[in-house]
């Protein structure tokens, strides 16, 4: 497995090979309800300055991504769910970005985990990939909405991270916020 | 008294904490891990989360897993692995207790009342 990480526009063909894999993840494994016409996702949040981590098995297909996004323009989180922010304004900072569209599922292996958006190995390399990537960006922590599952992996992973307030129901998911430190893990 | 502060944490002192009410949100079986069967026809393991929260805002979230073991028909709720929470408990000078600390407090408290109760109830429905 290798991993990388750009714009779309440097990700050059990866992009749409993630959009697709991102429409598979999401919309068919987890049956969010995303507007993906073509059998690819992607959303208002998916700019020209968006960063993607990918991460790609040994014959070149994704079998995993994230997506960055610096707090300074609008991100998932204060557009979509700033009820999971406690009644906090949604950050706005160089050093605060947002981890999104987070997936690590390898559907080209035969031992597929029943946790349906990932197999541990993978994304807990592609998540210190994206902290790393982060980093570079100038983030002193990250920002996620994510299944409450993700609370878990974070937890027994190491990662250093924290609740930013009650999980909420959305279409028969739980989602909450969190806050991952980047730097020392 | 509480605050939310910037980094997202809730603080306060351990002492301030108990005097609030936690009151159950969500409880549920996980339905993306394999259930384990243990030897003999009456063992299994049904695993799941709850979580709880304190009125109003900013509101102290605190969710932890739980795994049921049956035997001989009697289910049992037992807390596996480490609390989540948005708190950071604070002495009385105000000055943070380590977050492991923190989760190992709550661990503490969360033993000292009946959650599996509501969380049994839930589930069963």
């Amino acid at each position: 497995m290798n991993i990388i990480s750009g714009t779309a526009d440097s990700l050059l063909g990866t992009y749409r090979q993630v959009a697709a894999y991102r429409h598979k993840v999401f919309v068919e494994n987890l049956g969010w309800d995303l507007h993906a016409p073509d059998g690819l996702e992607q959303d208002q949040f998916d700019r020209p300055d968006t960063v993607y981590v990918v991460a790609r098995d040994d014959e070149g297909e994704v079998c995993g991504c994230a997506r960055l996004l610096p707090t300074t323009h609008p991100y998932l989180l204060s557009e979509v769910f700033p009820q999971l922010l406690n009644g906090a304004i949604p950050p706005n900072s160089p050093e605060i970005w947002e981890l999104s569209r987070f997936a690590a599922l390898d559907f080209n292996s035969p031992n597929q985990s029943p946790l349906r958006q990932m197999s541990s190995d993978i994304a807990i390399d592609l998540l210190q990939a994206a902290i790393d990537c982060a980093s570079k960006h100038g983030a002193k922590r990250l920002i996620t909405v994510s299944p409450l599952g993700i609370e878990r992996l974070l937890r027994n992973a190491g990662f250093k991270a924290h609740r930013a307030g009650p999980p909420i129901r959305v279409d028969c998911h739980l989602i909450f916020a969190s806050l991952i430190e980047v730097g020392e893990q | 008294m509480a605050i939310l502060s910037r980094d997202g944490y809730i603080r306060l002192t351990f002492e301030s904490f108990q005097q609030l009410e936690m009151v159950h949100l969500f409880s549920g079986i996980d339905e993306d891990r394999p259930i384990a069967s243990g030897v003999g026809a009456n063992s299994s393991t049904i695993t799941g989360y709850t979580e709880w929260v304190s009125h109003g805002t900013p509101a102290i979230s605190i969710g932890w897993d739980w795994e049921v073991t049956g035997a001989q028909g009697k289910a049992r709720l037992i807390q596996t692995g480490t609390p989540g929470s948005n708190l950071m408990f604070v002495d009385q000078r105000g000055q943070d207790l380590e977050p492991a600390q923190t989760t190992a407090m709550l661990v503490d408290w969360l033993n000292t009342f009946h959650w599996q109760t509501e969380t049994l109830s839930t589930i069963s429905r």
